[in-house]
């Protein structure tokens, strides 16, 4: 079997072959590795690394598994799902929520021109007021939060429509 | 005294909890509904569910709080830190209720919780402060004129970071003055400022002091907190590497004069900022227990918390200056969820492994169990970690060991943030500023673990051993989520 898993920018495949005593072969990169897995504590992993057992502790949130080996601890990602999140990237002109928290001020309406770096909105979070800002002049099209709205990380506040800004004043 | 309220959350009201349990004192815990599994609600004699329209607003609202006392029988309230402890008003009320308050007086908190206010006493009492400018609500900043750059813009009425902003040039003073103002006003009801001289290169220094408001009063000794991120504190220690035992008379001696001078009640904090040439200058007091006190509580051998329960009870200080002795260096760790990669964001998860250091020298204070949900409504520290050692060296070996000890599964923290910090040359040369962080770690990335082939087949192991993984990771990767993508999170060994 082999799986891919994403740890920071790199891919990396592991294969996994179990062995007639039920011990598992893993391979990945260089590293040949022997491991038990027999379920009697949960989320504990048993390795065979250069010839002595070390515990890992792995356990997993959604398409990401968190693993601590040896006073390490990293935050992998199934590689499908990392693959599948990066492709759904912002679409161009939608702004959103850098982190989870609450919205807090909103402070464009629909047909706002705003400018480069310009405040749009912003996000609160664990005493923190964190600004949402434009990244290219433009026009607002939709605002699609308001005040207090719960938000996730991704989750779109508003829509831009791209361009210098008109003057609203005109003919 | 005999039933304590502890008007707060977190790892602090566990803390008091405990302290109440080694007295003989019996604990209240109260909470909002989005603490309802929350560690010190299981922990108190007695627990006590606030209402309220937000999940911080309960611990906020003073008349909550009362009622809370009232129906169980408390008839004292240690406010911790943070959220009412430094309300004189809450103070106020509390003793009106008839209920003692774990603190200062209501009169000392409202004279030295007005930072203009505590500023003027300082200097009254001998104490430097540095050159700055009072700005009443509406005030122009015309006063600054003659105060050279960079300065801090400060809410009289503020603390914890909130409502300060540091300006480096004139053209940036008047969006700085209505930031700072709006962020004063939201936060604390008042939009009085002041401005003052900035020193980035010094160092957060703070003292100590104890007293029972009836002329027993002593300091124990001074810790440095120069570790900063947006003002807030992230790693501390005791004895401040750069604190000379003359120093420390001049320092120890500045905060004992005007803690005298209000006639101080209960654990307090004097807070300095020390230059590079050694010269120190007052920055505020706080009138409460500080996140950092485990550390005076290593080097001193005292149990703070103890300490103002048992002032609170009307006993006197039961300790003179000559008792007070400090012995070896202390380190403490804030364990923040939050990701030092991307600017400190706030990081949010559930606990699903929690695994503290043990052994000698360390000391854990935890308000995370494993389970908890960590949301953002709250303050992001989870816990603190602190060790002791004979010599600075000694207690940051240690720290490193209890880090890697320390596994936390499902929330990001600042854990490897510290490890690195820790071997930083230059921190371990001392050499610590109250910009170190943002000079030193702003582009800091977690580096690649040297483990990673393990880290790799554990997960790989996990997953290849999940019965229905094992057809979803032999298949073709075709579209649409694979059932694993579908289920919540995993045991190993389950359904087997």
């Amino acid at each position: 079997m082999r799986l891919y898993f994403r740890l920071g920018e790199a891919r990396h495949a592991v294969d996994l072959a179990r062995e007639a005593d039920g011990r598992w072969r893993v391979e990945t990169g260089d590293a040949r590795l022997t491991g038990v897995v027999d379920g009697a504590i949960p989320g504990e992993v048993r390795l065979e690394v250069d010839g002595r057992v070390v515990r890992a502790v792995v356990a997993r949130d959604g398409s990401r598994v968190w693993v601590a080996v040896g006073g390490e601890i990293a935050v992998l990602e199934e590689a499908e799902a990392a693959d599948a999140r990066r492709a759904r990237e912002p679409a161009a002109g939608e702004v959103v929520a850098p982190m989870p928290g609450r919205v807090g001020r909103v402070l464009v309406a629909e047909g706002t021109a705003v400018e480069a770096g310009e405040v749009l909105v912003t996000v609160e979070a664990m005493k923190t007021e964190t600004p949402v800002r434009a990244e290219g002049a433009g026009r607002v099209a939709r605002v699609l939060v308001a005040p207090g709205d719960r938000v996730e990380p991704g989750q779109p506040l508003l829509t831009l429509d791209p361009g210098e800004p008109e003057d609203p004043g005109g003919a | 005294m005999r039933r304590v309220l502890v008007a707060n959350r977190g790892e602090i009201a566990v803390r008091v909890i405990r302290a109440c349990r080694l007295l003989g004192l019996e604990s209240v815990a109260v909470y909002a509904e989005a603490d309802r599994e929350a560690p010190h609600v299981a922990l108190a004699d007695r627990a006590v569910p606030l209402a309220g329209s937000t999940a911080v607003a309960p611990y906020l609202t003073i008349a909550t709080l009362l009622e809370a006392a009232r129906v169980s029988g408390a008839d004292a309230v240690h406010p911790g830190y943070g959220f009412l402890a430094e309300r004189a008003d809450f103070a106020a009320a509390v003793e009106a209720a008839g209920l003692v308050f774990v603190g200062p007086t209501a009169e000392t908190m409202a004279a030295l919780g007005d930072k203009v206010a505590a500023r003027r006493l300082a200097a009254r009492v001998g104490v430097p402060v540095l050159p700055g400018v009072e700005l009443a609500e509406g005030a122009e900043p015309a006063a600054a004129a003659g105060l050279d750059y960079p300065l801090v813009v400060k809410a009289s009425a503020g603390g914890g970071g909130r409502g300060l902003r540091v300006v480096e040039r004139p053209a940036d003073l008047v969006p700085a003055l209505e930031g700072a103002r709006r962020e004063a006003l939201a936060a604390f009801g008042d939009g009085t400022v002041y401005l003052e001289r900035w020193l980035p290169r010094a160092r957060h220094v703070e003292v100590q002091v104890l007293g029972d408001g009836r002329g027993g009063l002593v300091h124990l000794g001074e810790r440095e907190c120069s570790i900063q991120r947006r003002h807030q504190k992230l790693l501390e220690e005791s004895p401040s590497p750069a604190v000379t035992p003359a120093l420390r008379r001049q320092l120890t001696e500045a905060a004992l004069a005007l803690a005298r001078a209000v006639g101080y009640r209960s654990a307090g904090t004097v807070e300095f900022l020390l230059d590079e040439a050694g010269r120190f200058y007052f920055l505020e007091v706080n009138t409460r227990l500080q996140v950092e006190h485990p550390v005076t509580e290593w080097v001193t051998g005292l149990d703070l918390v103890a300490l103002q329960l048992r002032l609170a009870a009307g006993e006197a200080l039961p300790l003179a200056q000559r008792d007070v002795t400090l012995a070896g260096h202390a380190l403490e760790c804030r364990l923040v969820a939050e990701d030092p990669a991307s600017g400190f964001r706030p990081a949010t998860g559930r606990v699903h492994v929690l695994e503290w250091p043990t052994g000698p020298g360390v000391r854990v204070d935890a308000g995370i169990a494993p389970g908890s949900v960590v949301g953002s409504d709250y303050d992001s520290l989870l816990a603190k970690l602190s060790t002791w050692g004979e010599t600075r060296e000694a207690a940051r070996r240690r720290m490193l060991e209890a880090l890697r000890a320390t596994t936390l599964l499902g929330v990001a923290t600042v854990r490897d943030l510290h490890l690195a910090l820790l071997e930083d040359p230059a921190f371990v040369a001392g050499d610590t500023h109250i910009r170190f962080l943002e000079a030193r770690y702003a582009a800091w990335r977690p580096p690649a673990p040297a483990g990673w082939p393990a880290l790799l087949a554990a997960a790989a192991l996990a997953r290849a051993a999940e019965p229905r993984a094992a057809a979803a990771g032999a298949g073709p990767s075709g579209a649409g989520p694979s059932p694993w993508q579908t289920l919540g999170p995993f045991r190993l060994g389950e359904g087997r």
